[in-house]
């Protein structure tokens, strides 16, 4: 603000009108009118408050830099900078005024900078009187004159004496703009105020940035700052990631950064260390760096957008640049940084932003700290809300399809799972990349049993299968066997520093990996990830732990169903084949029955009827002994049933005896079988010679049993125009001396897959199924526990290269325990 | 061989299919002194040969309900989905409807001869059940078919 002044003639006046003039300033720019009044009363056209630059060097190994300055007209800017060594810094550190009144005589000797100021405005005298800014930082006053000669003791007097004034005006001016500004922004602030709500986004916004803009301009004028900018965290939108929200940004042709991540150059310091950051001139930031890094330690900045060629294009000045100051202040809201205040480079005097002004800059942060800690308050409640509106919707809907895939027989939990994650990424919009993973018990490893993110698809249909079909060892050392093993949830809000880093998707910036568990028992994970700065909210890793206990007792839920399913069909099975069992008893048993007597009565009715036929008498024992087998069948069924055990008659069992039993039993089972089959039934009797001198110790009615139903099947499943042999032996099986009696027939062949299933109850190979009418596949089962009642075994052996397969009863040698 | 009366005998027995055989030729001699009997013994044997059997005209068919699908064999041919689903508990009953489906066996009288009970057969099969007297199934094609 500009005042007439006149010349004053007393130094009352003259102070008088300084003050005068001072009380009126309201900008900071406004010390330059105070000069301006110190100059006029003193007759002279230029006045510059010069400051010793800030350092660690001794004082007189310092440089002197233009504070604020006046001169008459529109005088040019050239030098910046005075050495200590000239009047000027004498005066300083002589702490007495030194005079120059014929300048004309010692220009010479004078720096190139000094020199220039007196040249361009034809300087004839020049007065310097020291003085102490803010607290003992040491500067000088000058006046220039030009017209109105040489400097008068008198004149020195008075310049002192305005000299020992200009610390308290300065201060006052600072103080004065500095309250200001935080009046009106608090004005500014309330008036913002009620904060934005949800329903109403984006008009709030435009509200919010106008009255971020309407600071930064403020601010800007205050401090005299060509730039000022905010830098906002969203915490809601995107943690840890401070976007430029409102800026007065002098730089054109010069990109300012959209955002600072924590700890990228000297914003980035300001937001991760929580403290103001003021740089006395970032055009000497190399050399003073030493300096600079005694104040900040480890602070690095690169000079993104070269600031000394910005501000030349700029301010233009004929010789140096002024200095090009830059301070920051956080903005702190509830202990957290929610963003940056800065101001750097002004346009006028005062050049150097001193520690009230910070101290400002700070008070103005904390205002907006508190502003905007409230917003994003209200902002977190009125998302977080919403979220949980949609995770709970989501998570209902996702019941009721639960309960309808549960109700299925084969429930599909793909879908639920698919249908979870879609949930997750409607409630968490930045996760990217969404995936369950579930424990194989068998591999012991974790396999991708759903997944949901456009991440999975991208790449080739190769690296996507490839992706999906990856397999985590549950020892090994990926994130998800980590939680896996430890049961607990995994937060990484930043990967960076992540020891799983290198796992798939390496460029994740976060990551939640939740355990997927119903009680103490672990199913697989559920495992989410972001790619923007920021990565996941806080309140992700609530939904996602959530989530993840709602799919364990899904897949709980959905394995108990499984099981109960299994059971039933187990049940069902059980009763199927018990049911097939009671009917092919009832056909087994009424068929040689009524056969016998079919053929009786056949003969009776026919001429002949006085004597049966040889091959009748030989048909009538052999289905006579099949009806003694299917009953004694049905009584071992009925006590196998009752899990009753067989009680095996032990008998001492000689050569002859044995040979017999295969030959009838061969002979019986051979008119079972139609003529023109053509199979033949044969006993290989030398095979059984290693019997006369061995005894073997069996229950003879059972080792029958076991034979016949071996011969049954060799009868049902044998190639016709074969032949089916009854033979016998010794062999080993382990350590144990074996005899056994084996049927060796050519039929359907037994692979080594189906050998042990042939014992199982109920069990009947498909083409076996299908070559005879009758059967309920339990006369290999009760075989099977007939040899297991002897301490012996069924053994099968799979069909060999010449389509041979061979059943083999084997008992072991000597006295068996329960005789011993 | 005008008086021939033709006996179709689904049986995978052989020993009843040969008791059945000489038991009616004696019981029925008089009203039907020319019984000619064609035995198959298995479903698919049925199915093969069904147009030998449509082409012959049967009087009378007597059907046994479990049956094999075919003999056992290398080249066994694989069965139809109805058989795979079925079994061969029901064969007896595919037997009849397939002769009962075709227009030129549809008119041939079955008669389903089986040990099973009928409550264990689908509704509405009348069955003669079997056992060592022949003469319940003697009145039956006595009933069945006119004495020639």
């Amino acid at each position: 603000m500009k005042c007439a002044v006149e010349p004053s003639r007393t130094p009352a006046d003259h102070l008088s009108r300084v003050f005068e003039v001072a009380e009126k300033q309201d900008k900071l720019s406004g010390i330059s009118e105070i000069l301006r009044v110190v100059a006029e009363s003193l007759d002279s056209e230029g006045c510059i408050l010069w400051e010793v630059m800030p350092g660690t060097e001794p004082l007189e190994e310092r440089e002197l830099f233009v504070l604020a300055e006046y001169f008459q007209g529109d005088w040019p800017r050239e030098g910046q900078h005075l050495a200590m060594s000239s009047r000027t810094g004498q005066a300083i550190l002589s702490r007495q005024p030194q005079l120059a009144n014929d300048l004309s005589a010692i220009k010479m000797d004078l720096p190139e900078a000094a020199r220039a100021y007196m040249e361009t405005r034809n300087v004839q005298a020049v007065c310097s009187v020291p003085l102490n800014l803010r607290g003992g930082v040491a500067a000088a006053i000058n006046l220039y004159r030009a017209s109105a000669g040489p400097f008068q003791p008198e004149d020195v007097e008075r310049l002192e004496l305005a000299a020992s004034r200009i610390p308290y005006l300065y201060n006052s001016l600072v103080n004065q703009v500095g309250l200001e500004l935080l009046e009106t922004v608090t004005k500014l602030i309330r008036s913002a105020s009620p904060l934005p709500e949800e329903s109403s986004e984006q008009a709030a916004r435009a509200g919010l940035y106008d009255t971020l803009k309407r600071i930064v301009d403020l601010v800007a004028a205050t401090f005299n700052a060509l730039e000022c900018s905010i830098y906002l965290e969203d915490p809601v939108r995107q943690p840890s990631l401070y976007r430029l929200e409102a800026t007065e940004w002098p730089w054109v042709g010069h990109e300012q950064p959209e955002f600072y991540p924590k700890g990228r150059g000297l914003t980035g310091y300001c937001i991760d260390r929580q403290i103001p950051v003021r740089i006395f001139d970032l055009g000497r930031y190399q050399e003073d760096l030493p300096f600079i890094k005694s104040q900040y330690p480890d602070i690095k900045w690169s000079d993104p957008i070269d600031l000394k060629k910005a501000a030349k294009e700029f301010l233009k000045p004929v010789g140096e640049l002024p200095p090009l100051s830059f301070m920051c202040a956080p903005i702190i809201g509830e202990s957290r940084t929610l963003g940056v205040l800065r101001c750097s480079v002004t346009q006028t005097g005062p050049h150097y932003f001193d520690d009230r002004q910070v101290r400002f800059l700070c008070m103005v942060a904390e205002r907006i700290g508190e502003w905007w800690s409230n917003h994003i308050r209200m902002k977190t409640a009125a998302f977080e809300n919403k979220r949980w509106r949609t995770l709970v919707q989501g998570v209902s809907r996702l019941n009721g399809l639960v309960h309808e895939e549960l109700r299925k027989r084969e429930p599909s939990e793909q879908r639920i799972f698919e249908h979870a994650l879609k949930i997750a990424a409607a409630a968490n919009p930045q996760a990217a990349v969404l995936g369950v993973r579930l424990h194989n018990e068998n591999t012991k490893e974790l396999y991708v049993a759903a997944t949901h993110g456009s991440r999975w698809g991208q790449g080739s249909s190769q690296e996507i299968a490839e992706r999906k079909k990856r397999r985590y060892p549950v020892s090994g050392g990926s994130a998800g066997a980590h939680v896996f093993r430890t049961g607990e949830l995994l937060v990484e809000p930043d990967t960076e520093m992540s020891r799983f880093r290198g796992e798939l998707f390496p460029d994740a910036r976060a990551r939640i990996v939740a355990p997927i568990s119903s009680g103490e028992k672990m199913f697989g994970v559920l495992d989410v990830r972001a790619f923007e700065p920021g990565g996941l909210p806080r309140y992700a890793e609530i939904f996602t732990d959530l989530l993840a206990r709602q799919l364990g007792l899904y897949h709980f839920l959905a394995m108990e169903i499984q099981e109960l399913n299994r059971t039933q069909k187990e049940l069902k099975n059980s009763f199927a084949i018990q049911q097939r069992v009671y009917e092919d008893f009832q056909h087994q048993m009424k068929t040689p029955v009524m056969t016998a007597h079919q053929l009786v009565q056949a003969a009776v009715c026919s001429f002949n009827s006085k004597r049966l036929v040889l091959g009748e008498l030989s048909a009538l024992r052999g289905v006579c002994r099949k009806a003694e087998r299917v009953a004694a069948n049905m009584g071992l069924f009925a006590a196998l049933a009752r899990e009753d055990p067989i009680k095996v008659n032990w008998k001492i069992l000689r050569y002859d005896q044995i040979v017999q039993t295969l030959s009838d039993s061969t002979e019986d089972h051979a008119v079972m079988v139609p003529p023109d089959w053509d199979l033949r039934f044969i006993t290989d009797t030398e095979s059984l010679q290693v019997l006369e001198t061995t005894p073997v110790y069996a229950d003879p009615a059972l080792m029958e049993q076991a034979l016949g139903n071996l011969l049954d099947n060799a009868g049902k499943y044998s190639y016709l125009h074969t032949t089916v042999t009854a033979k016998g032996g010794v062999t080993r099986r382990n350590s144990d001396l074996c005899f056994y009696i084996a049927v060796v027939n050519r039929g359907f062949e037994i692979s080594v897959s189906e050998r042990n299933k042939l014992t199982e109850r109920g069990y009947r190979g498909t083409k076996a199924t299908f070559s005879t009418g009758e059967g309920a596949g339990i006369g290999l089962w009760i075989v099977d526990r007939i040899m297991r009642a002897h301490g012996g075994w069924l053994e099968i052996l799979p069909t060999n290269e010449r389509g041979f397969n061979e059943f083999r009863l084997l008992f072991r040698s000597g006295i068996p325990k329960a005789l011993r | 061989m005008n008086h021939e009366t033709r006996i179709l005998l689904v049986e995978d027995d052989h020993l009843q299919a040969h008791a059945i055989q000489s038991g009616l030729r004696i019981l029925l001699q008089r009203e039907y002194p020319y019984l000619v009997f064609t035995p198959i013994s298995t479903e698919s044997d049925l199915y093969n040969r069904f147009d030998e059997i449509a082409e012959k005209g049967f009087d009378l068919a007597i059907i046994d309900v479990m049956l094999r699908w075919a003999d056992p064999s290398p080249e066994m041919p694989d069965p139809p989905p109805a058989v795979v689903e079925g079994g061969f508990f029901r064969a007896g009953i595919r037997c009849k409807e397939k002769l009962q489906s075709d227009q030129r066996t549809s008119s041939i009288p079955v008669i389903v001869y089986t040990v099973l009970d009928e409550s264990r057969l689908p509704p509405g099969i009348d069955i003669v059940p079997k056992g060592g007297d022949f003469a319940p199934l003697a009145d039956k094609i006595r009933q069945l078919l006119p004495p020639r």
